[in-house]
């Protein structure tokens, strides 16, 4: 027996679905853009020793709070004599070079973004898949759960996590943020799995014999994937904020390793006088959280039409 | 309308009860609080002093008593402060309630606003600058915004006291509501926006125009109350992420509201002070949560809330 083809459209080509995701994606001019933002910061994240100038860590004697795009006689300690360096995005206030730590940030940002979401999905897909198919009181309790966990503001929640250990690093940020962030993806699979739960196919294989977490595992979750990928996307972003704002309070990644909200929380004291250490790092942030956002919404318009803009 | 107001009440207790769980949980795993509360060379004798003061030397399901009994009836006292718990929570609550009330009215009505505008004209400069701003505003981190607003309006023009508060005086209050305000305005104008153009493609609308209503007659009229609905949702599930935002807000502006209240009581392990007020935003959330299940019975006739 061949193998039927699988949903084709005009001209008779038949087309995966990832096939016809790209097609609707590749119309959507400003979600290619993000997606093209967000593989740039990747490459300055994955490249750093490449791409920044300076270590994040160097500091230049006599170069302290330099401005934007200037040029100064510094020394490096190990420097043999000083020497004339450029400063893309000016220096911080300990000298050092404020387009090197930037591009090392990248790291975390992305990191905890990515990592943070993987945590948040293997939870929320462990609920929902549960909650939504076996329902009754394991429904009730699971639902209840998720409640109280959405109920918490969630910056508050991370922060107590983080309190729990004594010194913050970056494994300790993103489990904190991917166990507070889990309940939109959960709710959505689990309203995924309500929907497929009744598809005849579903209980074609339960009538011939196929027990229930065979169904579940083969037949529900990989037909609940589209929405589940799209809220995914956008609680990257969502964390990356997170991110920023925990290393804001001083409860992230610690110095002298950069990350833009530790930056920022820097930069509190100076920015009065040195706007740059202020607005370079928040600048970076809205660019990447904005870039995962934008994304995020082009794969909903793909995957799901009805919520395409007319 | 009295039955569902107690039902819904009831079903928050799950949650509330929840929380008192796992700030405790957390308190637990935070290790031994005398540490921090009598410092790290403290003798054996202070330790014990301070956990006998503070039932910590008692059992585990006694303590977690300790805690729910002293926050029903309002004993409980912070470990750092000397003062009891409610004291300090309504303290804080009374100016983060004046920051999220005065951030959500400009929010709604300046969301609403451009919601309607953007509906109205389709593709028109004010839908794609709309547009644009709502996304950028949903990636923006609060804190980064109000230091920006801060280095514009009060460094830079000098119009505006840079951080700090003092009761009765607004202009302190400035930048943190623009702040908050700004950023949920993002989101009710890109959702009403979606919901008016959704509203206006309906066959009520048709009709609607059919009898001869102009666009922005049919629009305010007959797709705008429509539309309200999924607006009020928002609103009502955003407010945590509101509150969120405060505690951000609050710690840039040097605000002494009860996010910054939280927040300071974490890094002091003041636990009493941790539990009240996570119960409180709990509390708050689910309030305001029911009051937005309430409205929607008014401005859906076809919801109704039966037994």
């Amino acid at each position: 027996m061949s193998e039927p083809a699988r949903g084709g459209i005009a001209g008779g080509l038949p087309a995966g679905p990832w096939q016809m995701l790209w097609r609707r994606m590749k119309r959507n001019r400003l979600a290619l853009a993000a997606f093209g933002v967000v593989v740039l910061i990747a490459v300055l994240a994955l490249g750093a020793e490449v791409v920044a100038p300076y270590g994040y860590q160097d500091q230049f004697r006599g170069g302290e709070q330099q401005a934007p795009n200037s040029t100064k006689l510094t020394r490096r300690p190990g420097d043999e004599a000083p020497a004339e360096r450029y400063f893309l995005l000016g220096t911080d206030a300990n000298a050092r070079d404020v387009f090197s730590r930037i591009v090392y940030g990248a790291r975390v940002s992305l990191a905890v973004g990515l990592l943070a979401t993987l945590v948040s999905l293997a939870i929320g897909l462990v609920v929902g898949l549960l909650s939504g198919f076996y329902g009754g009181w394991i429904d009730a309790c699971l639902m209840r759960f998720t409640d109280t966990v959405f109920a918490f503001p969630s910056v508050l929640l991370a922060v107590a996590i983080t309190a729990t250990v004594d010194k913050p690093s970056l494994e300790v940020v993103f489990l904190a943020l991917g166990l507070v962030g889990w309940t939109g993806i959960a709710r959505v699979v689990r309203s995924q799995v309500l929907t497929i739960k009744t598809q005849d196919f579903v209980v074609a294989s339960r009538a011939l014999g196929a027990r229930g977490f065979h169904v579940l595992v083969r037949q529900i979750m990989p037909n609940c994937w589209g929405p589940v990928i799209v809220v995914t996307t956008l609680a990257i972003g969502g964390n990356i904020l997170g991110e920023a704002g925990l290393s804001f309070l001083g409860l992230g990644v610690q110095e002298p390793y950069p990350s833009w909200g530790g930056m920022l929380a820097d930069a509190q004291e100076r920015y009065k006088d040195a706007w740059w250490l202020g607005v370079f790092p928040g600048l970076m942030i809205v660019v990447t959280v904005l870039a995962f956002n934008l994304f995020g919404d082009g794969l909903r318009d793909a995957l799901d039409p009805r919520h395409t803009r007319k | 309308m009295a039955s569902f107001v107690l039902r819904r009440l009831l079903q928050a207790l799950p949650v509330f009860a929840g929380i008192l769980l796992i700030c405790f949980l957390l308190f637990k795993l935070s290790g031994d609080p005398t540490r921090l509360l009598a410092g790290e060379r403290a003798p054996e004798y202070v330790r014990e002093s301070i956990r006998h003061k503070f039932h910590l030397d008692e059992p585990w399901y006694r303590q977690l008593g300790f805690f729910a009994s002293g926050m029903v009836n309002g004993e409980l006292r912070s470990y750092r402060h000397d003062r009891p718990v409610v004291e300090m929570i309504l303290e804080g609550a009374a100016v983060t309630l004046r920051l999220a009330l005065g951030a959500i009215v400009i929010a709604v009505a300046f969301g609403l606003l451009a919601g309607l505008l953007s509906a109205y004209r389709p593709h028109s400069w004010i839908d794609y600058l709309s547009a644009a701003g709502s996304s950028v505003g949903v990636s923006v981190p609060a804190f980064w915004l109000a230091m920006l607003l801060t280095l514009l309006f009060s460094v830079h023009l000098g119009w505006l006291p840079i951080g700090g508060y003092r009761p009765g005086h607004l202009e302190y209050l400035v930048i943190p509501v623009a702040t908050l305000g700004l950023i949920s305005m993002a989101l009710i104008a890109r959702l009403s926006r979606n919901c008016l153009m959704e509203a206006m493609t309906q066959d009520y609308v048709r009709t609607a125009r059919a009898k001869g209503l102009g666009g922005f007659q049919a629009l305010v009229g007959h797709a705008f109350p429509n539309a309200l609905v999924p607006v009020v949702t928002v609103i009502g599930t955003n407010l945590a992420g509101l509150m969120t935002g405060a505690v951000l807000t609050e710690t840039t502006c040097s605000l002494p509201g009860l996010g910054r209240i939280i927040f300071q009581a974490i890094s002091e392990r003041d636990h009493p002070v941790i539990l009240g007020g996570c119960l409180f935003f709990a509390f708050v959330f689910v309030f305001v949560n029911l009051c937005v299940d309430i409205l929607y019975g008014l401005l859906d006739p076809r919801i109704r809330h039966h037994e």
